[in-house]
């Protein structure tokens, strides 16, 4: 044990002062990570905004009743729509057409309630939105009428109908609210998560550069070094732990530069995010190890094989953006098993499970998932160094 | 005299090919023991055999007369070796690469780091400590790449090249340097191409060829071994045919051949013809120039032993 911690030094400084790794390993993500912050700064949360829709009231105490109900559900910051009154229904006609709004409605004395959308939205989710919004409004309203006609003793208090009509309107009258999540979802946080897979994989250039460079047929040190009266097991155990702490410091500092600068939310378990980290290094490490030991295959082409691992095992992560989403989530639905063997997706997924997830039972399936893959890694690495031992040079 | 190196009956294949074709080889304690052969005679494939870095077929190796294996790390430990190539790494300074090699067969730190100053020191590289290999001269990353492997002190140091693509300076430094550290006690295995590097230094050599040795002994053992003797180089007018004919009917008289403004006589072995050739020219009335004698070098023996045609 004396023996690898001695030699730990010296692959600490070997990948701490390579140029790729710090590029690669340390910078990359935090760049990424910062893109990101830009790109989605702005963008709400939700990803859509509210739907402009026209009004138009004649006047009357019906018309303007509901052109009340309209603009008050235009307030607020979630608000689902965005009314405009216009003067006359030609106004309004015209505004629709100029994709002003999305649709107009018209209320006037004695007529029901009117919707015109033009053709270029019909079928939009914009005009869903204000559809149903202006059904409810008039289900609550018919509900009014009918309780007058039916209880009208029920309306004798004043400010009775408006507490039945804010009681009927609201959520709460008809639905109860429940999360599955115990904090309020972000859909870019998953963009973070996958980075973190993203990361974690880039992470294996230390194990790799590492590994190779002990290894009697990777270079011409690895073999000089192979000569030597240290044991090859524990020349190759302090090159993977020294790539561990490495990758492990580098995803720390990406994980507190998200929640510190970017502010991605880890679900207040930021103690169990580093440990996360921790797991995630162990993958990285056990990856490095299995494409540093491939027999018969260059250095430089070991270097291409990690890029091209790093970047295809992240695709299905959802890194790069809607289209890989959709394939991460096509995956998860027909493929599981394949998602659940890829160490980017489960970094991801773990760190998802952590923030999102009231449970910590999920997220300890993905930590034992990534355990697992570093398991089944590492022993294939070890057969290839095993059998490469003696073999030609 | 103590035997440090003993290989015997070693074959190396490497599929059908032979590498290495009941090979065999005694080295004894103190002696720089020279290992010569064309390119790919099998120099650096028994090395790394008797190293432990490549598996063989058949044979024993002993090292301080106990048998070698690979998980003989009691042996390794007094082994040190100069591989061919600049076998050193990149992102670390020159002090920290002969620190890291020597770390491998010396745990504690102040010993070792003693042991890296005295390395430093001997390869003339104490001002260079701070640099990175990349900053370094190709002489100077040479005398790196020997520091790296004779700092944890070895009793038994292989070179492979270790002067190739360096200048005569830094050349004959490094040559002073092995000499020294056989005085000091040390067994040094040397492989060149540098033939006048071998008779230099090695007080006996191995001459390998298609896996096998093929001649051994001191230099003068292995110029009495072939027919090569005394070149004699005569600046004159082309002699007639006949003088020609005389000068080959003399008994000390190998060859002759004129070429260029130069009759070149090759002497038998052991024999000193110059008065004879120059008095056999005398009494055919040719004028003479300059005149120069060459002793058999190594050089000659091994185009003899291994050929003049090219190698793979």
């Amino acid at each position: 044990m004396r023996s690898v911690f001695s030699l730990m030094r010296f692959d600490l400084l070997q990948a701490l002062r390579n140029r790729g790794v710090v590029i690669w390993v340390l910078l990359f993500p935090l760049l990424l990570a910062t893109v990101f912050m830009f790109m989605f700064d702005g963008v709400p949360a939700g990803g859509t905004q509210a739907a402009a829709v026209g009004v138009v009231s004649d006047g009357s105490e019906g018309a303007e009743a509901l052109a009340g109900a309209l603009e008050e559900l235009s307030s607020g910051d979630d608000a689902p729509i965005d009314a405009v009154r216009y003067p006359d229904e030609a106004a309004a006609a015209e505004a629709a057409r100029s994709g002003e709004v999305c649709a107009y409605v018209v209320a006037a004395a004695g007529a029901a309630p009117r919707m015109e959308v033009p053709a270029r939205e019909s079928g939009t989710v914009d005009q869903a939105v204000v559809q149903l919004v202006l059904e409810r409004s008039l289900q609550v309203s018919a509900t009014l009428a009918t309780v007058a006609e039916v209880a009208p003793e029920a309306l004798s208090s004043p400010g009775a109908a408006v507490r039945l009509a804010s009681a009927l309107a609201g959520d709460d009258a008809t639905t109860e609210r429940l999360s599955v999540l115990r904090t309020e979802s972000s859909e870019f946080a998953r963009y973070y998560y996958a980075m973190l897979g993203f990361s974690s994989l880039m992470g294996a250039q230390v194990a790799l550069l590492l590994v190779v460079s002990k290894r009697a047929d990777g270079t011409p040190a690895g073999a000089r070094r192979q000569l030597g009266a240290v044991d090859p097991v524990a020349q190759l155990a302090s090159s993977l732990l020294a790539a561990w702490v490495v990758v492990f410091a580098c995803l720390v500092v990406a994980l507190l530069y998200m929640r510190l600068v970017v502010g991605v939310s880890f679900g207040g378990r930021e103690g169990l995010a580093v440990a996360a980290c921790a797991a995630c290094a162990l993958v990285s490490c056990a990856v490095g190890a299995l494409i540093g030991s491939l027999p018969r295959v260059s250095t430089s082409a070991k270097d291409v094989v990690c890029t091209v691992a790093t970047m295809g095992l992240s695709l299905p992560a959802g890194l790069f953006g809607e289209p890989s989403q959709r394939l991460a989530d096509w995956l998860s639905a027909n493929a599981p098993l394949v998602q659940a063997a890829n160490p980017a997706v489960q970094v991801g997924e773990t760190f998802y499970r952590l923030a999102y997830y009231d449970s910590l039972a999920p997220f300890a399936q993905s930590v034992g998932a990534l355990l697992a893959i570093s398991a089944v890694l590492l022993a294939v690495s070890a057969l290839f160094m095993r059998r490469q031992r003696y073999a030609a040079l | 005299m103590e035997e440090i190196v003993s290989v015997e009956g070693l074959v190396k294949r490497y599929g059908s090919r032979v590498a290495l074709d009941h090979f065999d080889l005694h080295i004894g304690r103190g002696e720089i023991f020279g290992l010569l052969g064309p390119n790919g005679c099998g120099k650096t494939t028994a090395i790394n055999c008797v190293l432990q870095l490549l598996s063989y077929d058949r044979g024993t190796i002993r090292l301080f007369g106990e048998e070698m294996a690979p998980d003989r790390r009691d042996l390794k430990r007094r082994v040190g070796v100069v591989p061919q190539q600049v076998a050193v790494l990149d992102e670390l300074t020159v002090r920290e690469n002969v620190d890291a090699f020597c770390a491998l067969y010396v745990r504690d730190r102040r010993e070792r780091a003693r042991l890296v100053d005295e390395a430093l020191d001997f390869v003339g590289l104490s001002g260079h400590a701070r640099q990175r290999p990349r900053q370094l001269s190709g002489g100077l990353a040479r005398r790196l790449n020997i520091a790296c492997g004779i700092a944890h002190g070895p009793e038994l140091l292989f070179l492979d090249e270790p002067t190739v693509a360096v200048d005569p300076q830094s050349r004959g430094a490094i040559l002073d340097g092995i000499c020294h550290l056989r005085d000091a006690g040390a067994t040094v295995v040397y492989t060149s191409h540098y033939m006048e590097e071998v008779e230099q230094i090695c007080g006996r050599v191995m001459i390998m060829d298609a896996g096998r040795a093929i001649a051994e002994g001191t230099c003068d053992e292995l110029k009495r071994l072939v027919d090569v003797g005394e070149k004699i180089v005569v600046e004159c007018a082309p002699p007639a045919p006949e003088v020609m004919v005389g000068l080959e009917g003399l008994p000390c008289v190998a060859r002759a051949a004129y070429d260029a403004g130069e009759l070149k006589v090759d002497c038998t072995p052991s024999a000193h013809g110059l008065v004879d050739v120059l008095e056999a020219l005398a009494a055919a009335g040719v004028e003479v120039g300059r005149v120069w004698s060459e002793p058999p070098t190594l050089n000659d023996v091994f185009l003899e032993l291994c050929g003049r045609e090219l190698r793979d």
